[in-house]
């Protein structure tokens, strides 16, 4: 029995109500958006609801959408850049990213290494920006409202690492066809490097930049890496997942920025989530051991890891692969050395010092 | 809209004193000290080539003579910038 539903109730003199034919159980419709908060504005759900069950539903998609192809149609290449950070103003440089290399693949217009390098970077943090809005609000979606303003904590960070790239802290405007607007200053580099490890604290750790009445934030996640869906979400927000994992976990890590690179123009196979899940879940599982961990330490526990991820036949097969492109040369892996590497940014803002 | 009750400054004029001291009394507020030489996240210098410049003041000719034309007479900079161009 549930609101809505109709009740033949019993009295005390032991009567009922009556039920006439007019009387009908049927489902109900309703509209989620486009104005529902939750809903943001850019998706509007048609639901047939049968009490609490969605029986229905009927996506309309696009409510976003504002006409930037026709915009775009009577502006050239550079000009139309610029629109990219709007469809994303999440991760903007993402965007602009995949613009530029489609001109680039049209043109056959050549990167220069060092351009390359920062592009991926800023993709990096840009995806980090994205996963650190998503994660944190889908905690505040199942009512926690404090996690989005962790969040926005270490994206406001990462908002003033774009600043000082271009200027601008969210419509960047950076990449060119060819490159980026223009290379960035030498300490940049280096404060995204600290700023990568003390993010990694700031995930697995205890927040280790924090003052003591915010350690506990970290606990507050504990719910996540509880079963292997919501350690997922962990991978995402640690944004560890796709290639920058292995890249996290390999002290080999020149060999996986360039497996990450080739991924990105090569379409290179990857682990799945469920590889990745292993690892980061033997990772997790020592995380108070990490707190004060050695460097030596912290390698140990890295190999255990690495160990057992590479059992999984997906993990095994993309090494191979890599290995392959390796010995035939049609990879470079001589760019970046840190032995003590322990995420992708860090080894991107490595080779770019 | 009366020419009084608008007031256009561009950027270059806005962050410096005199600038800022305009735009207080434009709004009937006390003027505030401003330090319009500070600069925060500030990142490399771009700055174009000599041979680039005759073509981007060829290209963009048109947006500086709108500005100046719709918005008011162009920071001493941007005219310079011009003439560098143009010469």
């Amino acid at each position: 029995m549930m609101d809505g539903d109709i009740r033949r109730n019993t009295y005390d003199d032991g009567t009922k109500d009556m039920l006439t034919g007019e009387q009908k159980i049927r489902n109900f419709n309703i509209n989620f958006g486009p104005q529902h908060p939750a809903a943001h504005g850019v998706l509007r759900l048609v639901l047939e609801l049968d009490g609490e069950i969605v029986e229905r539903c009927d996506p309309h998609i696009g409510l976003l959408h504002r006409g930037t192809e026709k915009l775009m149609e009577s502006r050239t290449y550079l000009q139309n850049l610029p629109y990219f950070d709007r469809l994303d103003y999440v991760a903007p440089m993402n965007q602009e990213h995949a613009w530029c290399l489609a001109i680039e693949r049209l043109t056959g217009t050549p990167v220069p290494r060092r351009a390359s390098l920062i592009r991926v970077l800023y993709c990096e943090i840009g995806r980090i920006l994205s996963h650190l809005l998503n994660v944190t609000t889908q905690a505040m979606d199942v009512g926690a409202l404090t996690p989005p303003l962790w969040g926005f904590e270490e994206r406001e960070k990462l908002m003033v690492f774009y600043e000082r790239a271009c200027g601008a802290r969210l419509h960047a405007a950076y990449f060119r066809p060819g490159g980026v607007h223009i290379d960035l200053p030498p300490q940049l580099i280096e404060d995204i490097d600290t700023w990568a490890q003390t993010f990694l604290g700031y995930l697995l750790v205890t927040g280790n930049n924090r003052r003591d009445d915010d350690i506990e934030r970290p606990a507050s996640f504990e719910w996540l890496p509880q079963d292997k869906e919501r350690g997922m979400r962990w991978l995402q927000l640690a944004a560890l997942d796709g290639a920058s994992l292995p890249a996290a976990f390999d002290d080999a890590s020149g060999q996986l920025v360039a497996w990450y690179i080739n991924q990105v123009y090569y379409n290179w196979e990857t682990p799945d989530a469920y590889s990745r899940w292993k690892l980061i879940e033997e990772v997790l599982k020592r995380v108070s051991f990490l707190e004060n961990a050695t460097k030596e330490e912290w390698n140990a526990v890295l190999a255990e890891a690495r160990a057992i991820a590479a059992e999984t036949p997906e993990m095994t097969r993309a090494r191979t692969t890599l290995a392959a492109a390796q010995s035939t040369g049609t990879t470079s892996n001589t760019f970046v050395r840190r032995s003590d590497c322990k995420s992708f940014s860090i080894c991107v803002a490595s080779a770019l010092g | 809209m009366p020419a009084a009750r608008l007031h256009v400054a561009y950027c270059e004029r806005l962050f410096t004193q005199a600038g800022f001291a305009e735009m207080c009394a434009f709004l009937g507020i006390r003027p505030l000290t401003v330090d319009g030489t500070e600069r925060v996240h500030e990142g490399p210098r771009a700055t174009m080539r000599d041979d680039l410049r005759p073509k981007a003041v060829r290209l963009l000719r048109g947006h500086y003579d709108w500005a100046a034309r719709e918005v008011g007479p162009l920071p001493q900079a941007w005219a310079d910038n011009l003439a560098r161009g143009a010469a």
